[in-house]
């Protein structure tokens, strides 16, 4: 028996010789590979993050920026995400499909929002009342069309389709020549841009319209049966290029025989040097002034002109009518002064009558005829009735729109009134310049230079979190927690604000905060213990402040900005962040944590980096060749082989089979090795025969026993990398550490196994949990196995706690034969953490 | 009230550009987004702030600087550089740019830097007239 013992216990420690030194220098390709398509993913999953935070930002932060930076933003970003996926994939053998097929979808998804909308094939013409997708028609004409839906006074007419448009080039051979005539002109010279556009405006008229087209105008002049007709320009957007090039063409009076001539006129009069210097410079298609093109019945107007349903300047509630005698171009274009109308309340409130010196009226043949002084241009346009009956109407529209409108309008010769053009009205705010947050003075500073995680101001109660348990935080108050792992996005729709120790602005959980607008510090040093459970406080995160109390200045909501929110790059982007920035899957052991689930980059971005650390921690378990490996020796009994896959050692040990822990440059490795020399190596403690037994019995009982004691130690190491997987004693650990940029290192621990009986191991398992949590790791027992994770902390900090890992795996390698009864749990882990991490046994 | 060219060949920032100033103070602004347009405005109409991208095909902010201090050499120009160009900044400002704001600004940024400008043209404007005044006085 003791001889048996004897030999059970050399086999046990005994120092096995590596049976042959290495035979390659490098580490395996495979090994290899998969590593840099782990540092690659790691690498997109950081620009991916930084992308995001910086999308927000400008979404809410007031930046100015133009549909450029939003294109240029989300290319580099879905670059990115195919990256990640791409690398999640290699590195798990090709699993995870499932995550490309997610990436697609959001991606067509994104590329639909920004995507300037195509002109599919529709209607040339249609009637104005069915003229309302302002796609195909431009805003003037569908806006009027609505409004001859709803019933209001809108001249009959007709609505040409920007489709129409590019029929017309299409047949014309026209896109050829302008795309020639664009590259062709010197763009340094303003007469070479005006020439090119003149050679095109030629070209254009000269070309004959395409047949439908010319018969589809045929048909709706005959429809609308009138001699004279008015033929407007009606844009597709409502800024950029369009409101940047000014007035297109609109022709008045236009015989019913000429209307064909007239379209191509109007057409033709987007090719303004500005246009072509912007197609030239920005590579844009033309394609994107199409336009559609408005023909109405002409009006032959006594007095018309323009009008406020709301004053510009201030956006009192006034409608404010301009009107000159006949047509209101005289009035549009400034050639007279007009009366001015104020309506308040349904009553005229005043009238300023102008000078009205010209008059503009329709030509019997055509055109216009401008005259002077003439002796009917005396007296107001309007009577007081007329005034109040266009404010009234005017005002139906605002209502129907539900903004303020800028409205051009006529009285016929009859005395009836018609709309000619309603548009939302530009209401100016001055001297309001942006709102300021105020910087509190006299007030007590419980914390300052928090880092901005998501801007804004909150007060509430101070929770902090202790237990991990999200469900448990009071709605309303002020969230503490210590690291900013992303499960606790679960608390968005809960808390005032959240106060963070640790993280930047660039991890999932302050993305979701900025999305779901919460106010949020992080990095603010010691907040779990300068602040108190239950104290009310006041998160300014403008300036990076905690304050005592409920600060209700800093608490008013800032101002929406509405001229900023009406830019086509702002709701551009708005509408793109939706299928960018939400997070889903929060919780890695919830149901809905899979690839299908994903909705958006950053569901992609959490599941790929999650799945990642996964992988990579399993690169130990396949089939580890010696062949790679050298032999680490150092003065402990301990065989371990080292394979590196990139900086791990130095330069000089690179081709010895044989290396030693001064060759050591992995920051991780060197950490762990830190505590594993110092509590070194004090040999088996001597086993009575109770303990004797329950390691054969346990071996016994545990079929893979066998199989695992035959492991070897394995290093997998990199300059910020190690996978160390070891059997010490009776049980197997596998530590796998990551030091790199704050948001992406972390600590794992996987430990199961063990020689003696599972009460024993159960209660060395316990020791361990109890170490790991005050060690702050998150903890998960199953049985006798422990997995143990620790991120969201600054590098230094993680290569402390390796450090101590390193002495608590040294020290627990023999602790489940000699745990005799539960309160020894207690007592190791007492002696353990106040003894400078270390065991006197 | 003053007069301002904005010259941006992103014709989405320069239309956010009129908006907000328009909307936020008194100021006018007219906009090209081709710079050789803007120095044949600049001969044409008079202007208290010209605002200028660094960055356009054609012609760059830096020559129309130069082309619009030949001009008048009392004219301001603040140029908008892109971020990290500080370099250009510098070279701009040395060529007699009044100020430069870094792309990407906020609105805050960009108004209170307008207003920085049109004040100091204010106060350059009553110094002459005080000059003057002074000059006719003195025997």
């Amino acid at each position: 028996m003791a001889e048996a013992l004897d030999k059970l216990k050399q086999w046990l420690t005994k120092k096995r010789k590596p049976d042959r030194p290495p035979i390659s220098a490098g580490p395996p390709a495979p090994l290899l590979e998969r590593y840099r398509h782990y540092k690659r993913l790691l690498h997109a999953n950081s620009a991916i993050l930084a992308i995001l935070a910086d999308l927000q930002t400008k979404r809410n932060e007031g930046y100015l920026f133009d549909m450029s930076y939003v294109r240029g933003a989300v290319d580099r970003l879905s670059r990115e995400v195919e990256i990640l996926v791409e690398a999640l994939i290699a590195l798990a053998g090709g699993r995870y499909r499932g995550l490309e097929a997610a990436r697609q979808r959001i991606t067509a998804r994104l590329k639909a929002e920004l995507a300037t909308p195509e002109l599919k094939p529709g209607p040339l013409t249609l009637p104005l009342s069915q003229a309302v997708d302002q796609h195909y028609f431009g805003g003037k004409a569908a806006k009027l069309g609505e409004l001859l839906g709803q019933g209001f006074p809108v001249p009959r007419g007709f609505a040409v389709s920007a489709y129409a448009q590019k029929l017309f080039f299409e047949e014309a051979g026209l896109e050829a020549f302008i795309r020639e005539a664009i590259s062709k002109a010197n763009i340094r010279q303003l007469d070479s841009l005006r020439q090119a556009g003149e050679a095109i405006k030629r070209r254009l008229l000269a070309s004959p319209l395409p047949q439908a087209l010319a018969e589809a105008l045929a048909q709706e002049m005959d429809r609308l049966g009138v001699d004279r007709v008015s033929v407007r320009s009606s844009a597709l957007q409502e800024d950029g290029l369009i409101s940047f090039a000014g007035q297109f063409e609109s022709i008045l009076n236009v015989p019913a025989d000429m209307v064909a001539e007239r379209y191509k006129q109007v057409i033709a009069s987007q090719f303004t040097p500005q246009a072509l210097y912007y197609c030239h410079a920005s590579g844009y298609s033309y394609q994107e002034l199409a336009m559609g093109v408005l023909v109405m019945e002409m009006v032959n107007a006594r007095a018309a002109g323009v009008l406020y349903t709301a004053d510009p300047r201030t956006g009192e509630d006034v409608v404010i009518i301009n009107a000159v005698w006949g047509l209101g171009s005289t009035a549009v274009g400034g050639q007279a002064e007009p009366d001015v109308y104020r309506v308040e309340k349904g009553r005229l409130v005043s009238q300023d009558i102008g000078a009205k010196t010209r008059i503009h009226r329709l030509a019997p043949t055509g055109g216009i005829l401008e005259e002077y002084a003439v002796a009917e241009l005396a007296g107001p346009c309007l009577t007081p009735e007329q005034a109040m009956e266009l404010a009234r109407v005017a005002e139906a529209v605002a209502r129907h729109f539900g903004v303020p409108q800028d409205i051009e309008w006529a009285l016929d010769q009859a005395g009836k009134l018609v709309i000619l053009q309603a548009r939302p009205l530009r209401l100016s705010r001055k001297a309001k310049a942006g709102y300021v947050p105020p910087r509190l003075k006299g007030v007590p500073v419980l914390l300052e230079n928090g880092v901005i995680a998501s801007r804004g101001a909150g007060a509430g109660p101070v929770h902090i979190l202790r237990d991990q348990d999200i469900q448990e935080i009071p709605a309303g108050s002020v969230l503490v927690i210590r690291q900013a792992l992303p499960e606790y996005g679960l608390a968005v729709g809960r808390v005032a604000a959240v106060i963070c120790e640790m993280g930047s602005a660039t991890t999932h959980l302050a993305t979701v905060l900025r999305e779901a607008g919460v106010p949020a510090l992080f990095g603010a040093k010691d907040a779990a213990s300068r602040l108190h459970q239950g104290d009310l406080v006041t998160v300014d995160a403008y300036y990076g402040n905690v304050y005592a109390g409920r600060q209700e200045e800093l608490l008013v909501a800032p101002p929406e900005d509405a001229i900023l929110h009406q830019s086509r790059a702002w709701r551009t982007l708005e509408r793109a962040l939706k299928h960018i920035t939400p997070l889903n899957l929060l919780d890695p052991r919830s149901e809905r944590f899979r690839p299908e689930a994903c909705e958006t980059y950053h569901d992609i971005t959490r599941f790929a980096h999650e799945k990642a650390m996964t992988e990579l921690f399993k690169v130990s378990r396949g089939a580890m060749s010696r062949e790679y490996a050298r032999s680490l020796q150092s003065d402990l009994p301990l065989e371990i082989y080292v394979i590196d896959v990139g900086g791990g050692l130095r330069p000089e040990a690179r081709e010895s089979p044989i290396i030693t822990p001064e060759d050591l440059r992995s920051r991780p490795m060197l950490a762990y090795w830190r505590g594993v020399a110092a509590i070194g190596w004090k040999g088996p403690k001597p086993l009575d025969l109770t303990s004797f037994i329950s390691v054969v019995m346990g071996a016994a009982s545990d079929a893979g026993a066998q199989d695992r004691l035959q492991e070897d130690n394995f290093a997998i190491i990199a300059r910020d990398y190690m996978n160390f997987s070891s059997r010490l004693g009776y049980h197997f650990t596998t530590i796998d550490a990551y030091l790199g940029a704050p948001e992406e290192s972390y600590v794992t621990l996987v430990f199961y196994g063990g020689g003696a009986d599972l009460t024993r191991r159960a209660r060395r398992v316990l020791f361990l949990a109890k170490v790991l949590q005050h060690l702050d790791f998150r903890v998960e027992l199953k049985g006798d196995s422990i997995t143990a994770r620790l991120d969201g902390f600054p590098v230094h900090v993680l290569e402390e706690k390796l450090e101590v890992l390193g002495r608590l795996i040294m020290v627990s390698k023999q602790l489940d034969v000699t745990m005799q009864d539960d309160a020894m749990v207690e007592q190791y882990y007492h002696e353990f953490i106040t003894s400078g991490y270390n065991l006197n046994i | 009230m003053g007069r301002i060219l904005a010259v941006d060949d992103e014709l989405d920032m320069l239309t956010l550009l009129k908006m907000m100033v328009e909307g936020y103070t008194d100021h006018q602004v007219s906009i090209t987004n081709n710079p050789m347009e803007a120095s044949e405005l600049l001969d044409k109409e008079q202007f208290d702030l010209v605002l200028t991208d660094l960055k356009m095909p054609g012609m760059d902010g830096m020559e129309l600087l130069e082309a619009a201090k030949k001009k008048d050499e009392d004219l301001l120009v603040m140029v908008i550089t892109a971020y990290g160009s500080l370099e250009s900044a510098e070279e701009a400002m040395a060529k007699g740019a009044f100020d430069f704001i870094t792309k990407p600004f906020r609105k805050e940024q960009i108004l209170l830097a307008i207003d920085k400008a049109m004040r100091w043209r204010e106060m350059v404007r009553q110094n002459k007239e005080l000059k003057k005044r002074l000059e006719a006085t003195t025997p």
